[in-house]
C-alpha cells in the first residue's frame, strides 16, 4: 500500500545506516497469521503491528546452499542447482516469501479479518554492507571530503538495505526521509518535497514517490555531489562528484534531446515529474535505473575532445530513460516477464540510435546482437525469455511455485519436492535454475535482455511499427489514468493487487502471468499479448509460444543450383544438427532475397520440415553484352562489371531473411564471385558483413580486390569497412606466397592519411573525420597481423608502425587521441610472434639475447606506459593496452615470463580498466605457467576486493578466458585451477559466504562449472573413485562420440586420453539419485552436455602432436598451423559446437584441413605409437614442475 | 672540502712553504695528514697576523700598516719580538730558497671587432656622451640563411623535438622514482615506473592534451529572466517615482535567477518549519 522509510543515521565514515521502515499493507485473505517481508543483511531490533511490539524470527535458507553432507554427491553443481533455486523460492517475494517473518499478535487479528490496513514497523541497521548498497570512503585523509555511498542492484534487491516486499509486482506509494550530514545531498526517487535543517550539522531530505513503484526501484544515493540542474528541462537533475562539472555539461546536453524523442515516439509525457542522473564512482553497474532515478557509473562521463566514449554513454543513457518507461513505471508481473520490460526498453532506445546514430549503425548493432546470441545459445543452450510455463509443466502441476510457497508457510524448512534443475530447461539445459533471476548467470542475463530485444523487434516486423507503439501507448496511458483516478479518489492506495505476504494454497494461479489483469501497472507475457490483440488484432499466442516460451535459434542451410534449361533456381533449405546446443526447429515463413540482373526480388517460402526445397523462376534472363544499369533493393541503379559471374546465371546473390526477423542462423553457400558482388553492391551493411565473413574461405585476387575497393569506398559504412582491413588481413596472409606488391593496405593507408607532400609521412592528426578516425585506427591493428613467408611479421610493416609512432602530432587536433595511440601500442602487440629460440628452454631471457625487434617495440611501450604516469590519457587507455603487448610479448616468450608486473597494475587502487587488463594477464598468465598461489592470489581478489564491480569482472574474465581459449598446451584438468583447494574454496564460497550477493554467488556458479562441470570435481574424488570414473569411461566412449569423427575418438582415449578422462567422469558418477530426480529425459542430456566437453580437449591434444610433427616434417602442416594460432581456435570451436561450423569465420577452409589432417595423423599413430606416447610423457615432466606440489600430488594417479 | 681554485694554488704555495722548512728542519719524508696540518697551522697563523695587523692599522686610523703595527700583532699573538734576531734569521746560510712562483701571463684582451662605420653623435646629443656603438649594435640587419620550409624535414625535426623531451622526462622520473625491472641483470633497460593509485578523477580528466573547454556563458543552475514589462512598473510605483530610469533599465537587462528546483531551494530550519505548522 504505501511505505515509508525513514533513514535516520546514514554514517559514510562508518559505514553504516540507521532506519526505520513503515508498510501499510492489507491482507488479501482472512485469518492471516504471519506476515513475510523481504529483507537480508539487516539487523532488526523491534518490530510492531500497529504500536504493538510483535515477535519476529529470520531465517535465511540461501545462507547455506548445500548443508548437510552428501557422502556421494556433494560438490556438484547438479546438486547445488537444486538447492539453490528451493533456497531462493522459499523467499520469493513474488510468491509471497520472506526471509522475516513476524506473527500477527492474537488481540490484532480482527483487524486482519475485517481486511482493515495495518501497518508493520520495524527499527532496523545495516553495517558495512557487501552488496546492495556500496559505500566508497578513499582511505586518505584528503579524499574523505569524496566519500559517498548509493545502492546497487542485481534484479530484485532492495532487501539487502530496507525491509520491504521485494518484488516487482508489489508496488505503492513511499515515503522518504534521509537525515544526512550538512555537506551531502541524499538523491532519491520520487519528488524533493523539503530539505529541513536539523540541529547539529543535519540536514533531512524528504521525497514522496506519488507514482507506485515496487520496491526494487527504490535507490538511494548519498555524497558531496554537485547539482547540475538541466538547461533545457528544469525538472531534470544530474549529479557528479565534485570536480567534474565541466564533464557533466558535456556529456548530459543532449538528455533532453532524448525525453522529446521518446515523447514524441510513445506520445505520452515522461511518466515522472522529475528525473535525476546520479554519475558515482564504483558503481556496480554501469546504469542501474531507478524509478525517476538513475545511478551512473561516473567512468560513463566524458568531455568534448574524446570521441569513442561518446557512442557508449549515448546509447546508456538512451537506455537509462527506455527504463523509465518500461521498468520503473511499468513494473513487471512476475520475474519471469523481465524479458518484456528488458526487451521493450532496449527497443525503444534502439529506435532513438537508429535515428541518432543512423539505419547502418542500428543494423550493424541488431546484427552483432544476433550473433552474440547465437553464440551464447550454441555454447551454452537456448535462451528462454518466458520461463514459467516451462517450469509449471516441467513441476508437472502437483507443485506449482505456488504451491512450494505455500507449502513453506507451514514448514519452512524443507519442503520434499521433486527437483527437475536438469530437465528443466528442455532445450536450454542450464546447470542454473531459470526460476529466478537470482540464481541465473549473469551471462545470462545480458544475453537474455539481448534477445528479449532482438524478439520484440521480430514483433515490429510481425505486427508493423506504428501498432506496436500503439500498443505501448496505450499501456501507458492507461497506467496514468489508472494513477490519476486513484489519486483523485484521494486515497493514495494504488496497487490493485493486494498484498498477500502468505498466499492461500491456491494462489499457485494467481502468480501465473496474466492472471490478474487489472492493474495497468504491471506487464507480463499474457496481457502484452492481450493488449496487441486488442490494438491489431493479431493473435500472437503462437509467436509467443514459439519465440518466448521455447528457447534456442533457428538455424539453415542454403545451397542451391542454377538450372538452365528451365532458368529457376533450385534452392535448398536444410534445418540440420537439430539436436545442437540452442538449435531448434523452426516452420513458417522464411524470406529469400533474389539478386538479379533486372533487380532484387523478394519470395517468401514456407517452411515445414527439417529440408525445404524450392523452384523460384527468375524474372530476368542472363545476358552478357548489353550494357545496362543494375537496379537494387534500395532502388538505386548502378553499373557492375559482370565479366567475373557465371555466364549463364543471371543471379548475382542470394540472401536468407535479409531483415533479421527470424533469431537465426545462416550459412549460405554460394559461390566466391556472389559474395564478392554482394560485398560490392549490396546495400545493406549486415549483408556486407556476412560477405565479409564469407570471403574469408575465399582468398584470391578477386576477393582482395572487392575487399580493397570496399575500404576505400568513401561512400560505405566505416565498421563494415574496419571489419574488411581485418579480413583482408587473413586473406593476405593465407595468399602469402602469391601476394604481389607491398603488404595490403599500406597503400590504402597512405593515400587516406599521408601526407601530401610526402605520403609516407602520416598527416597532422585530424578527427573531425570521423569515419577516417576509425579507420585510422583499425588500419594499422589488421596491418600488424601481416605475417611473411616465414610466419613473422614483414619488416615494412614494422617499421610502418614505429614512423606512425615518431609522427603522430596531435597539436592540431580538436579531439584526444588517447584510443587512436592505444589502437597503436595494439597493432605494436599484433606484431609479435612466438620466438624462435635458440635458447633451451628455461634458460633466462637476457638483455643480451632480445632481439632487435623486440628492443624497438619495447622502447616504444616503455616510452608509452611511463609517460603516462606522469601525464595520463583519458582511462588510461594507452596503460591498458601496453599491458597486453606486455603479456603478448612474455607469452611468446620474448621477455621473461614475469607475473610481478601486473601485479603492481592489479592492486586496488589502480583504475578499473587497467586493474582488468593487468588481471587479464595474470589470468593468462596463470592459465598457463601459473602455480597454486597465483589462483589463490585471484581467488583472493574475488573474495575481499573492496570493489564489488571487480569481483563480478574478474570471475566473469576467468570464465570468459578459460571457456573460450581453452586450446592451449595444458589441457584443462593439469590447469592450477584443478586443484582440490581451490575446488573446496570456491565451494564453500559460493555455498556459504555469498548469500548477500547473488550476483558474485551465480559468478562463482559459473566459474565453478567452467572448472569443474556439472558434476563433483575430478580432484576432490579419491583415487578408486577415479580409476572406476576411467573404467566407465572407457566403457561409455561411443555414445559420448556419437557425433564426432567416431572412429577416431577412441584412439584419443587410449593414447592420450588419460589427461582429459577427468571430465568424462562425471558420466560415471552419475549417481542413481540424479537419475531418479530427473525421470523424463535427463539420463540423455547429461550426455548432450557432456559430450561438448572432452571433445573440447582434443584439438589440443593433437596440438602437441602436431608440433612434433612439424618438427619432423611435414610443409604443409607447418604453413598451416603457423599461419595463425587462431585457426586452431576456431577449429576448437568448431569441434566444440558439433559438425556445425558454417558461419563461424574460418568454417570451411579450417575444417576441411583439420579433418585431413586427423586422418593423417591417425594414420600415423599406429606407427609412431610409442614415440608419442614418450613425448607425451616427456612434456608432462616439464609441466609437473611448475605444478605446486599440492596440485601434482593430486593428479598424479590421473597422469601416470 | 672543495675549495675553490683560486685558493688551491694559494695553498700548495705554502705547503711548498712548510715542507720547506721541514726539510730545513732535517726531515727527510712527510706524511701527507702532518703535512695537510702543518700547512693548515700554517695558513691559520697567517691569516691571524694578517687580521690582527690589520686591526691595529685601522685602529690607528691609518689604512695601510706600518712596521709598528705588525709588531703590535705579533706582541698580540703571544711572539716575542726580537728584530735582531729575526734579521739574522731571515739571513742565514741555511735559507731556503725557492723560485717565486710562476705567473700565468695575462689573456689579452681581443681587441674589440668594429663592424660597418661608426656614426658619429647626432647633434642632439652633447659630445661629452660617449661615441655610438657600432651599428650593428643597434641597427636590425638581415640574415641570408634559407629557413627549413621542406615538409618532411619540419615534421622530422618537430617528432624528433617532441620525442627527446619526452624522453628526458622519462628519464628524470625513471632515475628518482621506484621502478619495476623487466630485465633484473639490466636494470638500464626499460625501467617501467611503478603505477600510483588513481582517484576517480584521474582518469577523466586527462593531462596529456590541453583542450580549450568552452567558456561557461551562462552561470551555472541560473536561468535568464527578463522581466515581463506589465509587472515593472509596479515596484516602481511603490518605490516612488525617482528610480523610474533604473527600473526602466532594470526591464530590458537581463537578470539571473535561481532555477525554480526543489534542490537548489534553501533548506527549511527545523524550528520555524514547527512553527509555519503550528501557526496553521
Amino acid at each position: 500500500m504505501h511505505q515509508v522509510i525513514h533513514l535516520e543515521g546514514i554514517s559514510l565514515q562508518r559505514k553504516n545506516i540507521i532506519g526505520l521502515v513503515e508498510l501499510t499493507l492489507v491482507a488479501r485473505r482472512p485469518r492471516l497469521r504471519i506476515v513475510k517481508i523481504s529483507c537480508k543483511q539487516c539487523k532488526i531490533y523491534k518490530v510492531t503491528i500497529n504500536k504493538t511490539e510483535t515477535e519476529f524470527s529470520y531465517y535465511d535458507p540461501a545462507i547455506e546452499i548445500t548443508e548437510t553432507e552428501h557422502p556421494n554427491n556433494q560438490y556438484s553443481l547438479d546438486q547445488f542447482a537444486v538447492h539453490h533455486r528451493n533456497a531462493v523460492l522459499e523467499c520469493d517475494p513474488d510468491a509471497g516469501g520472506g526471509e522475516i517473518v513476524i506473527r500477527i499478535p492474537p488481540e490484532l487479528s480482527h483487524i486482519i479479518d475485517e481486511g482493515r490496513r495495518f501497518t508493520v514497523e520495524m527499527e532496523y541497521s545495516l553495517e558495512h554492507p557487501q552488496s546492495g548498497m556500496h559505500f566508497f570512503v578513499p582511505d586518505d585523509p584528503s579524499g574523505q571530503e569524496r566519500a559517498h555511498m548509493f545502492t546497487t542492484r542485481h534484479e530484485n534487491s532492495s532487501r539487502l538495505w530496507f525491509p520491504c516486499i521485494d518484488s516487482y509486482s508489489e508496488v505503492c506509494t513511499w515515503d522518504l526521509e534521509f537525515k544526512v550530514e550538512e555537506n551531502l545531498v541524499a538523491i532519491s526517487c520520487g519528488d524533493l518535497v523539503e530539505t529541513v535543517q536539523d540541529t547539529g550539522r543535519m540536514k533531512t531530505y524528504h521525497y514522496f514517490v506519488s507514482t507506485p513503484t515496487a520496491a526494487p526501484n527504490i535507490g538511494l544515493a548519498v555524497g558531496p555531489f554537485e547539482i547540475y540542474v538541466d538547461p533545457n528541462m528544469h525538472e531534470v537533475v544530474h549529479f557528479c562528484l565534485p570536480g567534474l562539472m565541466n564533464l557533466l555539461r558535456w556529456t548530459s546536453r543532449f538528455t533532453h534531446e532524448i525525453f522529446e524523442y521518446y515523447e514524441d515516439l510513445l506520445a505520452t509525457r515522461f511518466p515522472y515529474s522529475s528525473f535525476k542522473t546520479v554519475y558515482v564512482h564504483e558503481a556496480s553497474e554501469e546504469m542501474t535505473s531507478y524509478s525517476s532515478m538513475c545511478i551512473l557509473d561516473t567512468n560513463l562521463l566524458h568531455t568534448s575532445a574524446i570521441i569513442d566514449q561518446t557512442y557508449i554513454t549515448r546509447r546508456f543513457t538512451a537506455l537509462s530513460l527506455a527504463e523509465q518507461f518500461y521498468s520503473c513505471y511499468i513494473s513487471m508481473q512476475h520475474t519471469s516477464d523481465a524479458w518484456l520490460s528488458k526487451g521493450i526498453s532496449n527497443y525503444l532506445c534502439g529506435l532513438y540510435l537508429k535515428k541518432f546514430f543512423g539505419n547502418n549503425e542500428y543494423r550493424h548493432w541488431i546484427h552483432s546482437e544476433l550473433q552474440e546470441v547465437i553464440k551464447f545459445e550454441q555454447q551454452y543452450g537456448g535462451v528462454i525469455l518466458d520461463p514459467s510455463l516451462l517450469d509449471k509443466s516441467s513441476t508437472s502441476g502437483t507443485t506449482g511455485i505456488g504451491n512450494l510457497c505455500s507449502n513453506s508457510n507451514n514448514s519452512l524448512q524443507q519442503a520434499p519436492r521433486p527437483s527437475h534443475v536438469s530437465a528443466e530447461g528442455g532445450d536450454g539445459d542450464f546447470y542454473f535454475s531459470l526460476v529466478n533471476p537470482q540464481t541465473i548467470s549473469p551471462l545470462y542475463l545480458k544475453i537474455m535482455a539481448k534477445k528479449a530485444h532482438l524478439t520484440i523487434r521480430m514483433l515490429e516486423h510481425r505486427i508493423g511499427s506504428q501498432l506496436l507503439l500503439q500498443v505501448l501507448n496505450k499501456q501507458l496511458s492507461l497506467a496514468s489514468i489508472y494513477i490519476s483516478q486513484t489519486n483523485e479518489s484521494g486515497n493514495r492506495i494504488v496497487s490493485a493487487q493486494p498484498i498477500n505476504p502468505n498466499p492461500p494454497g491456491t494462489q499457485s494461479g494467481q502468480t501465473a502471468p496474466g492472471a490478474n489483469p487489472t492493474s495497468p501497472m504491471l506487464i507480463s507475457t499474457a496481457s502484452f499479448t492481450r493488449a496487441i490483440f486488442t490494438v491489431t488484432g493479431k493473435d500472437m499466442t503462437v509467436f509467443m509460444d514459439q519465440w518466448v516460451r521455447q528457447g534456442g535459434h533457428v538455424r539453415f542451410h542454403m545451397s542451391f543450383i542454377f538450372n538452365r534449361k528451365r532458368n529457376t533456381v533450385e534452392l535448398e533449405l536444410k534445418q540440420e544438427c537439430l539436436q545442437q546446443l540452442g538449435v531448434r526447429k523452426y516452420v513458417g515463413p522464411l524470406t529469400v532475397a533474389l539478386q538479379e540482373l533486372d533487380g532484387t526480388f523478394k519470395h517468401v517460402l514456407q517452411i515445414e520440415g527439417t529440408q525445404a526445397k524450392a523452384d523460384i523462376v527468375c524474372h530476368s534472363k542472363s545476358r552478357r553484352q548489353k550494357k545496362k544499369k543494375i537496379p537494387l533493393c534500395t532502388g538505386e541503379e548502378v553499373d557492375m562489371d559482370l565479366s567475373s559471374m557465371d555466364a549463364d546465371s543471371p543471379v548475382l546473390w542470394i540472401r536468407l531473411d535479409p531483415e533479421m526477423t527470424l533469431i537465426r542462423a545462416v550459412d549460405t553457400r554460394q559461390p566466391d564471385f556472389q559474395w564478392q558482388y554482394q560485398l560490392r553492391h549490396e546495400r545493406d551493411v549486415t549483408a556486407q558483413v556476412e560477405a565479409i565473413g564469407a570471403l574469408e574461405a575465399y582468398p584470391n585476387q578477386q576477393s582482395r580486390m572487392a575487399l580493397t575497393d570496399l575500404i576505400e569506398n568513401e561512400q560505405a559504412f566505416y565498421k563494415v569497412r574496419c571489419e574488411a582491413c581485418s579480413c583482408l588481413t587473413k586473406i593476405a596472409n593465407l595468399m602469402v606466397s602469391s601476394w604481389t606488391g607491398p603488404p595490403a593496405m599500406l597503400g590504402i593507408f597512405r593515400k587516406l592519411f599521408g601526407s601530401f607532400s610526402c605520403p609516407q609521412i602520416v598527416k597532422q592528426n585530424d578527427f573531425s573525420n570521423l569515419q577516417h578516425y576509425f579507420l585510422l585506427k583499425t588500419i594499422p591493428v589488421a596491418m600488424a597481423s601481416l605475417r611473411n613467408v616465414h610466419g613473422i611479421c614483414p619488416s615494412e610493416v614494422h617499421k610502418f608502425l614505429i614512423d606512425l609512432f615518431k609522427y603522430n602530432d596531435n597539436s592540431r587536433n580538436r579531439f584526444s587521441d588517447n584510443y587512436y595511440r592505444a589502437a597503436l601500442v595494439a597493432s605494436l602487440g599484433n606484431t609479435v610472434t612466438p620466438v624462435v629460440s635458440l635458447l633451451q628452454p628455461g634458460s633466462d631471457i637476457t638483455a643480451e639475447s632480445l632481439s632487435s625487434d623486440t628492443r624497438i617495440i619495447m622502447e616504444e611501450i616503455s616510452r608509452c606506459l611511463n609517460l603516462e604516469k606522469m601525464l595520463q590519457c583519458y582511462k588510461f587507455t594507452v596503460t591498458v593496452e601496453c599491458l597486453k603487448a606486455l603479456r603478448k610479448l612474455q607469452k611468446f616468450g620474448h621477455l621473461p615470463n614475469h607475473v610481478e608486473l601486473f601485479k603492481d597494475y592489479a592492486c586496488y587502487g589502480q583504475f578499473h580498466d587497467v586493474r582488468l587488463s593487468a588481471l587479464d594477464a595474470i589470468v593468462d598468465y596463470t592459465k598457463t605457467d601459473g602455480k597454486l598461489e597465483d589462483v589463490e592470489y585471484l581467488l583472493d581478489i574475488i573474495e575481499n576486493d573492496p570493489n564489488p564491480r571487480m569481483r563480478h569482472d574478474l570471475s566473469r574474465l576467468i570464465v570468459h578466458c578459460l571457456s573460450e581459449k581453452s586450446a592451449d598446451r595444458r589441457s584443462k584438468t593439469k590447469l592450477p585451477f584443478h586443484n582440490k583447494a581451490i575446488a573446496l574454496r570456491i565451494w564453500k564460497k559460493m555455498n556459504y559466504d555469498l548469500a548477500i550477493d547473488a550476483r558474485l554467488r551465480c559468478d562463482l556458479v559459473d566459474l565453478y562449472y567452467t572448472l569443474f562441470g556439472t558434476r563433483k570435481p575430478v580432484c576432490l574424488l579419491d583415487e578408486s573413485q577415479q580409476h572406476l570414473a576411467d573404467e566407465i569411461t572407457s566403457r561409455r566412449k561411443s555414445p559420448l562420440t556419437v557425433r564426432e569423427d567416431v572412429d577416431f575418438k577412441p584412439e584419443v582415449v587410449e593414447e592420450v586420453g588419460e589427461a582429459e578422462l577427468p571430465n568424462i567422469v562425471s558420466a560415471g558418477v552419475l549417481s542413481s539419485k540424479h537419475e531418479s530426480m530427473a525421470s523424463d529425459n535427463s539420463a540423455e542430456l547429461p550426455d548432450a552436455l557432456d559430450s561438448s566437453l572432452p571433445t573440447s580437449f582434443e584439438p589440443e591434444m593433437f596440438r602437441t602432436e602436431k608440433e612434433i610433427e612439424i618438427e619432423s616434417s611435414e610443409r604443409e602442416v607447418k604453413a598451416k598451423f603457423r599461419s595463425d594460432t587462431k585457426s586452431v581456435e576456431s577449429k576448437d570451436g568448431e569441434v566444440e559446437a558439433g559438425e556445425s561450423s558454417s558461419h563461424k569465420k574460418h568454417s570451411h577452409h579450417s575444417h576441411h584441413h583439420s579433418k585431413a589432417k586427423k586422418k593423417k595423423e591417425k594414420k600415423k599413430k599406429h606407427k609412431h605409437k610409442h614415440k608419442h606416447k614418450h613425448s607425451h610423457e616427456h612434456k608432462k615432466k616439464v609441466k609437473e614442475e611448475t605444478l605446486s606440489s599440492a596440485s601434482s600430488g593430486s593428479n598424479s594417479p590421473a597422469q601416470t | 672540502m672543495a675549495e675553490p681554485p683560486m685558493n688551491t694554488s694559494r695553498r700548495q704555495m705554502i705547503q711548498h712553504v712548510v715542507s720547506l722548512f721541514a726539510k730545513e728542519g732535517g726531515y727527510e719524508v712527510i706524511e701527507k695528514p702532518v703535512l695537510e696540518t702543518l700547512t693548515e697551522m700554517f695558513q691559520a697563523t697567517l691569516f691571524e697576523f694578517g687580521r690582527s695587523t690589520r686591526m691595529f692599522t685601522e685602529l690607528a686610523g691609518r689604512v695601510e700598516p706600518t712596521v709598528g703595527d705588525f709588531t703590535m700583532a705579533l706582541i698580540d699573538m703571544g711572539f716575542k719580538v726580537d728584530p735582531r734576531g729575526l734579521q739574522t734569521y731571515s739571513k742565514r746560510m741555511t735559507r731556503p730558497m725557492f723560485s717565486s712562483p710562476q705567473t700565468l701571463p695575462l689573456p689579452k684582451v681581443p681587441p674589440i671587432l668594429s663592424a660597418g662605420k661608426k656614426r658619429a653623435l647626432p647633434p642632439h646629443i652633447p659630445d661629452y656622451f660617449p661615441p655610438l656603438p657600432d651599428p650593428h649594435a643597434y641597427i636590425r640587419t638581415p640574415v641570408h640563411a634559407q629557413p627549413i620550409t621542406d615538409y618532411a624535414t619540419c615534421r622530422e625535426k618537430t617528432s624528433q623535438q617532441k620525442r627527446d623531451l619526452q624522453k628526458s622526462l622519462c628519464n628524470f622520473y625513471e632515475r628518482t622514482s621506484s621502478c619495476y625491472y623487466l630485465l633484473p641483470e639490466n636494470e638500464s633497460l626499460f625501467p617501467l615506473l611503478l603505477p600510483k593509485p588513481a582517484t576517480y578523477l584521474n582518469p577523466l580528466i586527462p593531462q596529456d592534451q590541453i583542450f580549450e573547454e568552452e567558456q561557461i556563458l551562462t552561470p551555472l543552475n541560473f536561468v535568464k529572466k527578463e522581466k515581463p514589462k506589465e509587472h515593472a512598473p509596479k515596484p516602481d510605483d511603490d518605490e516612488g517615482g525617482d528610480d523610474v530610469l533604473a527600473t526602466t533599465q532594470l526591464t530590458t537587462t537581463p537578470s539571473w535567477e535561481l532555477m525554480d528546483n526543489p534542490f537548489l531551494k534553501p533548506t527549511v530550519l527545523r524550528m520555524t518549519h514547527k512553527d509555519v505548522r503550528v501557526s496553521k
